[in-house]
């Protein structure tokens, strides 16, 4: 154990996050969800950030209306003032939701997430927050909270008499077991007037300071955990329903005031880490950035981290993942979610869940089931292309096993290759591609002529095509203009001349006329706010005045591809728009607007959740981390 | 999600929870709050095509899709005829073909050489024993010239050897189970996908589709929640169109 006296190397590590100022931690509002990066392969991390994607629809739909990309509440603004401006901290935002790129090495990994829960779907599914800082409801009135509610200082009065008396303080929230490990650090910034330095005598049989150390330094501080009941004039572990690992003599003590002995004794300048593994109910320490072995087993109840004091100056200062760690606990937590991963990869998933055949093994069950989510996917989507190449490949794949004289075709699936060409699938492609290609028009007259039902049904969706009907002509105007060339002044004439329409006739004959392509926009516009002005839909999220105010601010600017609102012409905005016509369609059809292969990532995420409510293996694992992210 | 979370082993042997149970309405309603994108979707289906060399399938797919993958697709070309030759048995021009895409490959992966090998002497197996008189000739000399050096050297080979060249001994229409999938062709699948998995992490690219470990992951979801007695709608895989 020579780390005991490592103090100096390990303190240099720490101090180069001293100027780190976080603002008011507890300040913040309830919403505001924050991840450590050690945690973002967890099931926690996916109910954080898949609520982060149900409240950011309501945006997202109000700006696809309008063709624009889904801008991020979480985004927009900075909850996460926490580096001094020096470094961005990483924001999840909706369109990178599943990627947050890698950080910049040696900053501390954080993921900000800014829910309004009003727009969640219930509130039980608001998903818990992570202790974050300590309580000022859960704090002994000997201590004093301070520094952004991450430090604490024993102001007194001293326990007197009574060995028994402490003071202890709890963090804001209670671990939740989703997240399947959570670590914390305490650092310790003074151990106090009553801690100690003395000398050893070398003949001291103790295990952890037999090697070298002359100079034993303790304090009165005890970190671990506790229930929400337990009473905070005590260290915890003392009492029942709390655990904790003492500075003074090494030990832990688990809900009984007699200790065992587990590892060194701490004091000034030692950082100690604790982790709780919901995997199987044990929590183990750290000091230093090294880990000791596991400290408690079986571990019940609701758990909250928790450091106690004795003496008077005692001060430390808590680290629930703003800063970057002593300890390497990504590594740990890869271990973990390896050893859930090998356990299900041995796992031989029942043939009549896959509804393989008797004799078919595993493998060949899953991959026909597999084949079967992609080809209805492919179809589901419109992709018909994609279905006949993919059938036709799988054909060539099954071909060669009969190729071969004497080898029974058993494990063969045929059924694939007898999915008829539907007919349906074919129309929504042409639609779909009409959509793609901003021929507005013909998506409506096909959508018209194929499925009449669908704009009586879903007055939205008419209402979403015919505002990209608008931007695609102003999108026209403003290509059409480009591709003239125009110096400043004759710019300057063609906006003055946009009502007297025939000026540019006949001078660019091979080329769409620009005003009267801007007529035509103007028209259309006129029509489109004339039918809608006073329209809301009562069953949805979209905001038509918002949406109408923020195309027709594209007739504002003479030139809208260089405009600020230049962003509305994207062709990107055209996919959504496809992508919500084909559910429309679906869903008009009597067929379910989700494929079955978003059901299975759904259900599947679901049955994770519901596994990891309690901790678990399951808790490791983050269905839209580990499978979703490209 | 209760806030007040409580600690133990939870999926293994916790102590028994209140029974939860959800009606189809209920689930139906909880999957529909999970939110997934269509770039993910279509990432995860383009993983597919592309790891397990769906060719054009996953060009048309990219093209439909709008997809810009960053895997060259033409790469999927050279794994997809050397699965096909290995599909239809003809071993031998697989490994001529693996070699051409990469020369190292067998010789830093001794036992996926062995199991083409062997892969290869079932195929001779099969064909020396599809007629009566069939000439036992060349089986033995392959056995004698690419197998026995190698089965000396490693006992799994050994025992594996043995075992396929006690074929030659029983009449084909009456293995023994144990025999018999040597005969069967999801040997050669499993073959196939193996060495389909080597060539990729060869080329630093996962080894499996995810889309095969989502799958996997459900069944094993799906049987763990009916073992903590939670009462929900299973997903029915069997009748997708």
């Amino acid at each position: 154990m020579a780390s005991f006296l490592q103090v100096p190397a390990t303190k240099g590590h720490t101090s180069s996050f001293t100027t780190v100022v976080a603002p008011g931690l507890a300040d913040r509002p309830a919403n505001e969800y924050f991840v450590p990066k050690y945690l973002a392969s967890t099931c926690y991390a996916d109910c954080v950030a898949n609520s982060a994607v149900a409240a950011q629809l309501v945006s997202k739909r109000a700006a696809q209306a309008t063709g624009s990309p889904g801008l991020s509440v979480a985004s927009s603004r900075s909850p996460l003032g926490l580096f001094d401006g020096q470094t961005t901290p990483q924001l999840y935002s909706y369109s990178d939701l599943s990627k947050p790129s890698p950080l910049p090495p040696g900053l501390p990994g954080f993921q900000a997430f800014d829910l309004q829960e009003s727009s969640l779907a219930g509130a039980e599914d608001v998903p818990p927050h992570l202790p974050s800082c300590w309580s000022p409801e859960g704090v002994s009135q000997s201590m004093e909270i301070f520094g952004d509610m991450l430090e604490v200082k024993f102001a007194g009065p001293p326990a007197k008499g009574n060995e028994q008396e402490a003071a202890a303080v709890r963090a804001n929230h209670p671990i939740p077991p989703q997240c399947g490990l959570f670590y914390f650090e305490v650092e310790v910034m003074s151990r106090g007037k009553d801690g100690y330095a003395f000398l050893l005598p070398r003949t001291s049989t103790d295990a952890f300071e037999r090697d070298d150390p002359i100079v034993n330094e303790r304090s009165f501080i005890g970190v671990g955990f506790c229930g929400p009941k337990v009473q905070l004039n005590k260290m915890p572990g003392w009492v029942s329903d709390s655990w904790g690992y003492h500075g003074d003599d090494g030990n832990t003590f688990a809900c009984q005031n007699s200790g065992k002995q587990y590892g060194p004794t701490f004091s000034t300048n030692d950082v100690i880490g604790c982790g709780v593994n919901f995997r199987n109910g044990t929590a183990f320490y750290t000091k230093n950035g090294i880990a000791l072995e596991t400290a408690f087993k079986d571990l019940k109840g609701t758990l909250y981290p928790a450091v106690g004091m004795r003496t008077i100056g005692e001060h430390i200062r808590a680290n629930f993942g703003q800063r970057e760690f002593a300890f390497d606990i990504e590594s740990y937590m890869r271990e973990e979610k390896a050893k859930t991963y090998k356990q299900i990869h041995t796992f031989q998933p029942p043939l009549e869940l896959l509804g393989g055949k008797e004799s078919a093994s595993a493998d060949t069950a899953i991959t026909q089931s597999i084949h079967k989510l992609i080809s209805s996917y492919l179809a589901h989507n419109g992709y018909v292309d994609s279905v006949r190449a993919f059938l036709g490949d799988v054909q060539k794949e099954t071909n060669a096993f009969s190729a071969t004289k004497g080898v029974p075709c058993g494990d063969v699936d045929t059924e694939e290759s007898e999915i008829a060409e539907d007919v349906e699938a074919i129309n929504r492609q042409k639609i779909r591609t009409a959509v793609l290609e901003g021929n507005i028009n013909r998506a409506l007259k096909l959508t018209e002529l194929f499925f009449p039902k669908v704009f009586e049904d879903n007055p939205e969706i008419l209402f979403q095509l015919k505002c990209r009907k608008f931007v695609e002509l102003m999108r026209s105007c403003g290509l059409a203009k480009e591709s003239e060339y125009i110096d400043d002044d004759e710019m300057q004439d063609i906006s003055k001349q946009d009502e007297d329409t025939d000026m540019l006739d006949g001078e660019t004959p091979a080329k769409p006329n620009l005003a009267d392509l801007l007529n035509e926009a103007l028209r259309y516009g006129q029509k489109l706010h004339e039918s809608y002005r006073n329209k809301t839909f009562l069953s949805s999220t979209t905001d038509v005045q918002k949406a109408l105010n923020d195309i027709f601010a594209l007739m504002a600017y003479p030139d809208p591809i260089n405009s600020p609102v230049a962003y509305l012409l994207a062709e990107e905005g055209r996919a959504p728009v496809a992508e919500d016509l084909n559910s429309a369609i679906l869903v008009s059809q009597g067929k379910s607007s989700v494929a079955p292969l978003e059901r299975l990532i759904q259900h599947t995420t679901m049955l994770m959740r519901e596994l990891a409510e309690q901790g678990g293996q399951s808790a490791f694992v983050n269905v839209r981390h580990d499978f979703l992210a490209p | 999600m209760s806030a007040a979370a409580s600690i133990g082993p939870g999926a293994n042997n916790g102590p028994a929870t209140p029974k939860r149970g959800y009606s189809r309405e209920q689930w139906e309603s909880k999957l529909d709050s999970v939110k997934v994108s269509k770039a993910n979707l279509n990432a995860l289906v383009m993983n597919y095509l592309i790891i397990e060399g769906y060719q054009s399938a996953a060009l048309k797919f990219a093209q439909e899709a709008n997809i810009s993958s960053s895997v060259a697709l033409d790469s999927i070309d050279d794994r997809m005829q050397i699965r096909a030759a290995i599909h239809g048995g003809a071993i031998q021009e697989a490994i001529e073909r693996i070699n051409d895409l990469n020369p190292e490959l067998l010789d830093t992966n001794p036992e996926l050489h062995f199991s083409l090998l062997r892969m290869q002497l079932i195929e001779l197996i099969r064909e020396c024993t599809a007629s009566p008189n069939g000439d036992i000739q060349p089986v033995l000399s392959f056995a004698t010239t690419h197998l026995a050096s190698r089965a000396q050297k490693n006992p799994a080979f050994l025992t594996d050897l043995e075992r396929t060249m006690a074929l030659l001994c029983f009449p084909r229409d009456n293995l023994a189970p144990q025999l018999a999938e040597l005969m069967d062709p999801s040997l050669r699948r499993q073959v196939a996908a193996r060495v389909n998995e080597a060539i990729l992490e060869a080329q630093g690219v996962m080894r499996e589709a995810k889309m095969r470990g989502l799958v996997r992951l459900w069944g094993w979801a799906e049987n763990a929640l009916r073992q903590e007695k939670v009462d929900f709608p299973s997903l029915d895989l069997k009748n997708i169109a």
